[in-house]
């Protein structure tokens, strides 16, 4: 394979290209989705191909294909270079990359028991018992659903500066949710999360290691005792987060805004910009002390984590790198273009594609909340009069990423430090900043959270991130009934 | 062209030896699409390109059905006729060890696609090369700089896309069509000494001939430049002018709540509410491939059924969910056209038009006391589905409108509504429209005034 895409580097480079870099990807998914005792999906999709991307008069150019030969590569890189040169025609400055060392490895993520050779069958077993236990649970039980995905990743990089990487990548997840119903209302419960479950790299184990029938029968139970809830109270108050619900809070008010290429513009036309302008690197006061969110994408620590990875599809290794130290934002997360505009010497590794035939931008990978040292049953007795929400429902947040407005599955009434009274549709709204300047308590329950579908960039890519994130506390939140 | 006719003959002629293959191995049923596609997109920032990346692929997706309901599904990216029908082979083993779908009744049977007299595919989009789509984007940007000197920066992006798709049954359906478009969106920003502002724009038709890359640029521009100097507002109830971009984001919502996936899955606001006046009387909203605002005419669904106009709400009456043969079969009923290109059963309008009405622009400002011009929505989202309600910040050009003018530029601002009440309150249809690509089809809509929006928040 190498072969091959060293030939067409060379080519490349012949027509003038000053940085030329392919990627040959070959992919297999198998999603299976149940819903009230009939296979809703079950499909598997193979795909093969490569990417080119180029460098030449100091523009970008891309282009890629299904077919793997010599003659396509040829072709392909031949349009690359043109469309390059398409794109200087109205560039203003010339791409400048950071420097990188020449990396030749391959590696693989750890699993045991390649979910791609456990017979169909077994998976639907199990998949099947779970949605029966779901509806088993009550007469309101409008849907049992129960959602699985696999996937396999084999890849090939070259880079015209000496790069040869290969990588095998295989992650999994999981999730069950009951939708109940009652006098036209409608409550929704999921576990481990919601939005299809929870992922890892790792193979069927992880799904064995979980107690799959036990949370079906959880999630039919609680979706039908939030029909009775009431609904949550409005107000400001203190509010407390379960760990998932927190992680999709890194996510959109953290991760996003982080993103190197935000920040300088150029996803502004689709996703949006960033408040974290590099003015305030170092100097904005993002969060309370406590708060300390960092990029650690290395498979040493966290091999499991679906956002872990050892090179970046620019083949750099990456490297751990806060984005807040003790409240204050102090980094980004890179490609060697950007790490070059905002003055930083070498990129931390954060461009990845979703395929072949897409170009690497600047994704999140594993982004944490690093735990602190309560235990959040004493978070919770040392809370006078609050809110805790779990699990995510909805969510949106602007295009700077500071207004945000998230619902929870459910929620219970803290008084006096227990927890007093379910309530359902929660929803809190808030300003990033003044948010996370609120925190005054993170728990030592610390988990990571595997997100499979984060989307990003036209044409869009759907990336796999994770976010380690503990319970934590927040006050003067205004919370609502998103009723 | 003639490398696309043998494509063309290659996609016909393996969608027939794909369906003969499972048919012949133990298949009761089965369908498959395959679509060979050329995908360009430029995009540009910061008043340069920066990202500009093609691709080419032909993709299947393919269903087998056995007698006892039992199924399975492939996707492949290849055009290799061996592998697609290795996959093939995967299809049949899937659906071998799953349980039977007793909803499933049947593939739609074969039956005659419309004609249509508008133009579908565009010889002249073939020939785009990256200079010409550079070309155009450099008019953009120019056209956007020149529409005010605050403006400091023109980013978005320009897609062109040529797709020719087969689909065939075992029941007979055997069908190809072939279509093209470009989009182009654009959204500047302006900047002065004590503040930012976004001015946004888009076009979407079958030839990129007909896309006024001057036009579009000077719209977002001038926008930007009137945006400056934003003052905050109070959260609250105001009346509203949404331009048609941000009346796209209201009617997505709503077309996902049409999808009988919704209906089943009991989280659609329209539930038990066919022939019931749900919306104020002056809307009308139908799904209508040959509708002249609709800027491709889609001939026939993910599974060949062909399309037909339907009409979703009449005068405010909610008349139809949309179907594929899975929903329509557990229902009793026949696919209205609508099922997904590359999902199993997850039926979605595709050609989606809310009727506009007549009167001009400044009508509709002309009506507001006290509200809000609101030009684009940014990442809505559904609160509670059965109540329809969403929420979603405005971006790129919030403006005050008091006593019938347009007065001053206003912080972005957050609203959580149910769509219901937003679209019952309905003052004034405007007759300008605009057209937008969502998931594989398009939704067009007016520029609407509506009495009353509950703003929740502000940014900044």
């Amino acid at each position: 394979m190498f072969d091959l895409m060293e030939k067409a580097v060379e080519k490349g480079l012949l027509l003038g290209a000053t940085y030329i870099d392919i990627r040959i990807v070959k992919n297999a998914s198998e999603e299976i989705k149940i819903k009230n005792g009939a296979v809703e999906e079950a499909t598997i999709k193979t795909d093969s191909g490569f990417g080119v991307r180029v460098l030449k008069n100091g523009a970008w150019g891309f282009h890629s294909s299904n077919k793997i030969d010599k003659h396509t590569l040829d072709q392909v890189v031949e349009t690359a270079v043109k469309i390059a040169e398409a794109s200087a025609t109205r560039s203003k400055k010339p791409v400048k990359l950071a420097p990188v060392k020449t990396i030749k490895d391959k590696w693989r993520t750890p699993w045991i028991k390649d979910p791609f050779d456990v017979p169909f069958k077994d998976k639907l077993e199990l998949f099947l018992e779970a949605d029966e236990t779901i509806r088993e649970q009550s007469d309101y039980v409008k849907a049992g659903m129960v959602s699985y995905e696999a996937r396999k990743i084999h890849k090939w990089f070259v880079s015209s500066e000496g790069s040869k990487i290969e990588a095998e990548i295989v992650f999994c997840g999981v999730g069950v949710s009951a939708l109940t119903a009652k006098n036209g209302d409608v409550q929704r419960r999921s576990l481990p999360t919601s939005f299809g479950g929870n992922y890892v790299k790792r193979g069927w184990e992880y799904v064995e290691s979980l107690n799959l029938v036990e949370l079906a029968e959880r999630v039919g139970k609680e979706a039908t005792m939030l029909l009775d809830a009431k609904s949550c109270p409005s107000g400001k108050t203190t509010l407390i987060l379960d760990s998932s619900q927190l992680a999709l809070q890194i996510h959109e008010s953290c991760g996003h805004p982080s993103e190197a290429d935000r920040v300088l513009g150029t996803e502004a036309s689709y996703a949006g910009t960033s408040f974290l302008t590099p003015d305030k690197l170092g100097k904005l006061k993002y969060g309370s002390e406590i708060v300390n969110i960092v990029m650690d994408p290395s498979p040493e620590k966290y091999p499991e984590a679906l956002g872990s990875y050892k090179y970046d599809d620019e083949g750099v290794p990456v490297k751990r790198t806060y984005i807040v130290k003790e409240g204050v934002f102090t980094g980004y997360q890179l490609s060697r273009e950007t790490a070059v505009e905002l003055g930083f010497e070498e990129s931390n590794g954060a461009m990845r594609a979703d395929n072949w035939n897409r170009i690497p931008l600047i994704r999140m990978s594993l982004i944490s909340l690093e735990p602190g040292d309560w235990r959040p049953e004493e978070i919770i007795e040392d809370t006078k009069d609050g809110i805790y929400m779990d699990t995510n429902r909805s969510w949106s947040i602007d295009d700077k990423r500071l207004n945000f407005q998230f619902g929870c599955e459910l929620a219970w009434k803290i008084e006096k430090g227990e927890k007093k009274e379910l309530l359902k549709n929660p929803v809190y709204q808030g300003i990033t900043p003044e948010f996370w300047g609120n925190c005054d308590a993170i728990g030592k329950d610390f988990f990571i959270w595997g997100i499979p579908n984060c989307g990003k960039g036209e044409p869009q890519q759907i990336m796999w991130v994770s976010h380690g994130a503990s319970t934590a506390r927040f006050r003067n939140v205004m919370v609502f009934s998103g009723r | 062209m003639k490398e696309l006719d043998e494509i063309k003959s290659w996609i016909i002629d393996t969608a027939q030896t794909v369906i003969k293959h499972v048919i012949e191995n133990g298949a009761w049923q089965a369908d498959v699409r395959i679509e060979y596609g050329e995908n360009y997109l430029t995009r540009f920032a910061n008043s340069q390109i920066h990202q500009n990346v093609g691709e080419t692929y032909t993709k299947a997706f393919l269903r087998v059905f056995l007698r006892d309901k039992r199924f399975g599904c492939v996707t492949i990216i290849s055009r290799d006729i061996d592998e697609i029908l290795k996959a093939a082979d995967q299809a049949l083993k899937i659906a071998k060890a799953s349980k039977p779908d007793l909803f499933f009744k049947s593939l739609p049977e074969p039956d005659r696609i419309l004609p249509t007299d508008r133009k579908m595919f565009f010889e002249e989009m073939i020939r785009l090369t990256p200079f010409d789509r550079a070309e155009v984007v450099g008019k953009v940007i120019d056209a956007a700089h020149e529409a005010g000197k605050h403006v400091s920066a023109v980013n978005g992006a320009l897609s062109t896309v040529l797709r020719l798709q087969a689909i065939a049954n075992s029941l007979g359906v055997n069908v190809f069509q072939a279509y093209s478009f470009a989009s182009l969106n654009v959204l500047v920003t302006a900047k002065n000494m004590q503040s930012e502002a976004e001015g946004f724009a888009y076009r979407v038709s079958g030839n990129l001939k007909e896309i006024s890359a001057e036009e579009v640029g000077f719209e977002a521009g001038e926008r930007a430049s009137s945006g400056l100097d934003a003052k905050k507002i109070e959260p609250g109830d105001y009346e509203v002018v949404f331009l048609p971009y941000a009346t796209a984001t209201l009617m997505f919502h709503l077309a996902i709540d049409t999808s009988a996936r919704s209906k089943d899955l009991g989280v659609s606001s329209l539930i038990n509410k066919e022939n019931k006046k749900v919306l104020h009387e002056d809307i009308s909203v139908v799904d209508d491939p040959r509708s002249e605002k609709t800027p491709v005419p889609l001939l026939f669904d993910g599974e060949g059924v062909p399309k037909r106009r339907l009409v979703l709400f009449d005068h405010g009456v909610f008349k139809n969910f949309v179907y594929d043969s899975y929903y329509a079969g557990k229902e009793g009923k026949k696919s209205t056209g609508h099922a997904s290109f590359w999902r199993h059963a997850s039926p979605f309008p595709s050609n989606l038009v809310f009727e506009p009405g007549n009167s001009k622009f400044d009508d509709l400002i002309e009506d507001t006391k006290n509200g809000i011009l609101v030009s684009r929505l940014h990442y809505s989202n559904t609160v509670d589905p059965r109540r329809g309600i969403i929420t979603a910040m405005t971006r790129a050009g919030t403006f005050k409108i008091e006593n019938g003018e347009l007065k001053y530029s206003i912080k972005n601002m957050r609203f959580t509504d149910s769509y219901h009440r937003i679209l019952n309150s309905l003052s004034i249809l405007g007759k300008d429209f605009r057209s937008m690509v969502v998931r594989r089809g398009f939704i067009t809509a007016p520029s609407i005034k509506v009495n009353s929006v509950k703003f929740v928040g502000t940014t900044g």
